[in-house]
């Protein structure tokens, strides 16, 4: 595996790629501000094999595993080769379309000693409602910097790294210093909550929603959520993405209007191991 | 060519008016899975492989970029 030490670099790989003129099939979306921050704390290698590019970003004690490549065809013995080389290694990697379009996929991996991790399905819907009331203002508040280690700190201890994609300190301060990240304190001024979401343009995308588990069923997530939607009424489409197989929460998003898309993202793991809910 | 390319922006995003004068990325009209799926079907409806290192946000940001780059990648106006 090699450093990847410029955005630049991972273009030209895809470069290489496109130029067999083969097709071209992916699952590494360029985020610039999310590549330019691998790259600048050496998260991020790059191998080539055959027609396939894997991109390699460090997290803790696995990798993500990326890719680049032409076709399955080729896909399929690159892919045998790589996890030859990395057998001792543990690689997370998300497929991610719609699902006729990725159970090829899906299965080339299964194929090579990868199994299904879970399943996340993307929700939206299309704003064009009133103004959304938001009780409880006083305790809601914007991250600042101490409350954004907060954050840090209860994404680490109650989310899934391999399911959620976790962000680092610096993502999550740049989120605070743009007032994405929604905070609920009560009068003790512990956080009891939060919701960090992106704002662009006409798109805001719900990334993470959470409730301490010792403060549920008092109406704090909801509030959250409430907040969320007053604060993107600017924009015209809203989506997250949501744990296939949590039918009460898909069920309380569709009562807000939300409705399951065709794009899911199957993760996998070159583990046998589940997602525990 | 104009009209092919918002048809095919309005099959992956229904739900948005493409052909306003507006910076699809700076909108959120299109994210990076979009514009993957976007290179992928230009690619095969035009006979064509996108350049990868023109596979970058300002060149799906209006119509005329992704016009000014099927150009550049052979398409014939």
């Amino acid at each position: 595996m090699i450093q990847i030490n410029s955005v630049e670099k991972i273009q030209n790989l895809i470069k290489i790629v496109k130029e067999h003129k083969k097709g071209y099939l992916t699952n590494f979306f360029l985020d610039i501000m999310k590549m330019d921050l691998w790259i600048n704390l050496d998260l991020l290698e790059f191998e080539e094999i055959g027609e396939t590019v894997f991109f390699c970003r460090k997290n803790k004690g696995f990798y993500n595993l990326y890719f680049t490549t032409t076709s399955i065809d080729y896909f399929i013995n690159d892919l045998a080769y790589f996890m030859s080389k990395h057998k001792d290694e543990l690689y997370v990697t998300d497929i991610v379309g719609k699902y006729s379009n990725i159970s090829g996929l899906k299965d080339v991996f299964s194929h090579r000693g990868f199994f299904q991790y879970t399943s996340l399905v993307r929700m939206s819907r299309i704003i064009n409602g009133p103004t959304v009331e938001v009780s409880n203002k006083a305790y809601l508040s914007f991250a600042d910097k101490e409350k954004a280690i907060d954050v840090h700190k209860l994404l680490q201890n109650y989310f899934d790294a391999y399911a959620e994609q976790l962000p680092l300190l610096e993502e999550i301060n740049a989120w605070a210093e743009k007032n994405r990240i929604i905070v609920y304190s009560d009068d003790t001024k512990t956080l009891q909550g939060f919701l960090i979401y992106e704002l662009t343009g006409q798109t805001s995308y719900l990334r993470y929603w959470f409730v301490h588990p010792d403060n549920r069923e008092k109406k704090i997530g909801s509030t959250l959520l409430r907040k969320y939607f007053a604060d993107s009424q600017g924009s015209k489409r809203q989506l997250f993405w949501v744990i296939e197989s949590n039918f009460n929460a898909i069920k309380r998003y569709e009562h807000f209007g939300f409705k399951r898309e065709t794009l899911f993202d199957i993760i996998m793991i070159n583990k046998d191991i589940s997602y525990e809910e | 060519m104009k009209n092919k390319v918002i048809n095919i922006l309005t099959e992956i995003r229904p739900e948005f008016n493409f052909s306003e004068d507006t910076n699809f990325i700076e909108q959120g009209m299109l994210d990076s899975f979009d514009v993957v799926n976007l290179v992928t079907t230009l690619d095969e409806y035009f006979g064509i492989s996108i350049d990868g290192m023109d596979i970058l946000p300002e060149n799906f940001a209006s119509i005329d970029s992704i016009v000014s780059l099927l150009i550049k990648s052979g398409v014939k106006q």
